[in-house]
């Protein structure tokens, strides 16, 4: 999937894109890159020496499989090309990719923006357009005009949001699941999957009516987020149930220490369990006032943690069986959060 | 100030951290040498510098195994900007087999210790301009091998 870009039919020295590192992980018709003016290169050195002979209005880099490379190939595109860097982006990657957009003042950044992927490359192109980059050229493939794909973008966060907490939603939160556990799987990596439900919530319905009820989701999304580490992913599946998918930044793992990773790895899932304890402990004690002085401290959670591999090895399989858990602990007297396999095994009994 | 030949300053770029002996060394034989060098944390960081001081007759130095990353391309792209390599091999560090005689067919000047590397140095200064001459091993002052030679104490095959 290399090319010299030579062979390109475009414009010498316009609207040219150099797509950095292996693009079939990012563009769903990157069979047909040499419709498009872009130029690639799989290899990194020889990515960022095209980048420092110039003659590029934008570098986008695929952050699939970089991992520990990422900040230094960044550092060095920076240092090679004026251009705007672009970071193609699986879902997982995002909130790393996020960071590395916003962080630190214009000048130090590594990288000005961030698209999601898997997208199209006439997607990417015109999604440029938006930068001041001229992409007329674009046109030679499935072109989609600059407004009819801010507005695509626009429907694609509807599509993936909960509009009352904020959250991503089922659909987001599948798919997202699907990714990560199809990585883990490659990558003998771990992932874990939180759902919980707000015990009694049609009470709370019932007796304060529907806005207190709103108040309260609203109030567990924003605990949970605070609770949760930046990379796991949090969403609102439905009613008063959420999920959260807890899995191994290796961004964050390439700067653990040796020891770190024993330690993680002997106590797996020992993030999930703590963030799971702490949310329950905070959303306990959470101050609504809607409830008044007497409903203070009377909210609880139940919930479920299954792990892949060893409960499930499709998303299907980790839903079901956190799903099964779940119920259990409500039958079992609610507020409590069980692990998958370890029926009567509360969380909160855990050394 | 040192020329490299016509119109071309000489440039020593070190791959290496700041607090690395290798930067410590090199630092020290460039400024003994009056020669301007730039100190660069990695070999991405190192192809940047090289291929934007194109007007520079350049010699890197660095670990073979920071240098041979990424399927030892930066050999290459030096190669094509016209600047040569000072590679140090140290006892303990993680090489696959192949690596040392891909170097070395890239015109790659070995080094087994920080020492050797003034004898490198002296080698790239003598030539004229930044030639792709002979490949070299500096072993000590004293001995320096052929590839062939080197491959015979390695025991390996050159693949062509």
């Amino acid at each position: 999937m290399s090319s010299t870009g030579d062979s390109l039919t475009r414009t010498p020295g316009r609207d040219k894109v150099l797509l950095v590192g292996d693009i079939r992980k990012a563009f769903l018709d990157a069979e047909r890159v040499e419709r498009y003016p872009c130029d690639v290169r799989t290899n990194l050195l020889e990515a960022i020496d095209a980048a420092a002979r110039g003659g590029y209005d934008a570098v986008g880099v695929v952050m699939n499989g970089l991992l520990g490379q990422l900040r230094p190939v960044l550092r060095a595109l920076r240092k090679a090309t004026a251009a705007p860097i672009v970071l193609l982006a699986q879902m997982y990657d995002e909130p790393v990719a996020r960071h590395l957009v916003q962080s630190a003042p214009s000048e130090e950044r590594a990288a000005d923006a961030y698209r999601v992927c898997p997208m199209t490359l006439a997607s990417f192109g015109s999604g440029l357009a938006t930068k001041s980059v001229p992409t007329a050229a674009w046109s030679q493939g499935d072109f989609i005009p600059a407004g009819i794909e801010k507005r695509m973008r626009h429907l694609e966060r509807l599509a993936t949001t909960d509009d009352l907490t904020g959250l991503n939603n089922r659909r987001y939160i599948r798919e997202f699941a699907r990714q990560i556990i199809e990585r883990a799987r490659q990558s003998a990596g771990r992932v874990t999957l939180l759902l919980f439900d707000i015990d009694n919530f049609k009470h709370y319905n019932d007796d304060y009516g529907h806005a207190t009820g709103d108040e309260i989701l609203k109030q567990a999304a924003i605990l949970m987020r605070r609770c949760c580490r930046p990379h796991d992913v949090v969403g609102r599946i439905g009613g008063d149930e959420f999920a959260v998918v807890f899995w191994d930044d290796p961004h964050c793992a390439a700067s653990e220490t040796a020891r770190d990773r024993r330690h993680a790895e002997a106590e797996h899932p020992s993030e999930p369990v703590f963030v799971a304890r702490r949310f329950q402990s905070e959303f306990g004690h959470a101050e609504l006032n809607l409830l008044g002085p007497e409903g203070r401290g009377t909210l609880t959670i139940s919930g479920a943690l299954a792990r892949f591999p060893r409960d499930g090895t499709t998303v299907q399989e980790l839903f079901e069986r956190a799903d099964a858990a779940l119920r259990e602990a409500k039958r079992s007297g609610k507020n409590r959060i069980y692990l998958v396999g370890e029926p009567k095994n509360n969380i909160a009994d855990l050394p | 100030m040192v020329e490299g030949g016509p119109g071309r300053h000489r440039l020593v770029v070190v791959v290496a951290a700041a607090h690395d002996a290798l930067a410590a060394a090199t630092a020290r034989l460039a400024a003994e040498y009056e020669l301007d060098e730039r100190r660069c944390d990695d070999v991405y960081a190192a192809v940047a510098e090289v291929a934007r001081r194109q007007d520079r007759c350049i010699l890197v130095v660095g670990r073979l195994e920071e240098l041979a990353k990424e399927d030892r391309r930066f050999f290459a792209i030096a190669a094509r900007h016209g600047a040569r390599c000072c590679a140090l091999l140290e006892a303990a560090a993680p090489i696959e087999p192949n690596v040392v005689p891909a170097a070395l067919r890239m015109g790659v000047f070995l080094v087994g210790t920080t020492s050797e590397i003034k004898g490198v140095l002296d080698a790239w200064l003598t030539s004229a301009g930044c030639p792709a001459s002979e490949a070299m091993v500096c072993l000590d002052d004293e001995c320096r091998a052929s590839e062939a030679e080197l491959n015979a104490l390695l025991g390996q095959e050159i693949d062509e």
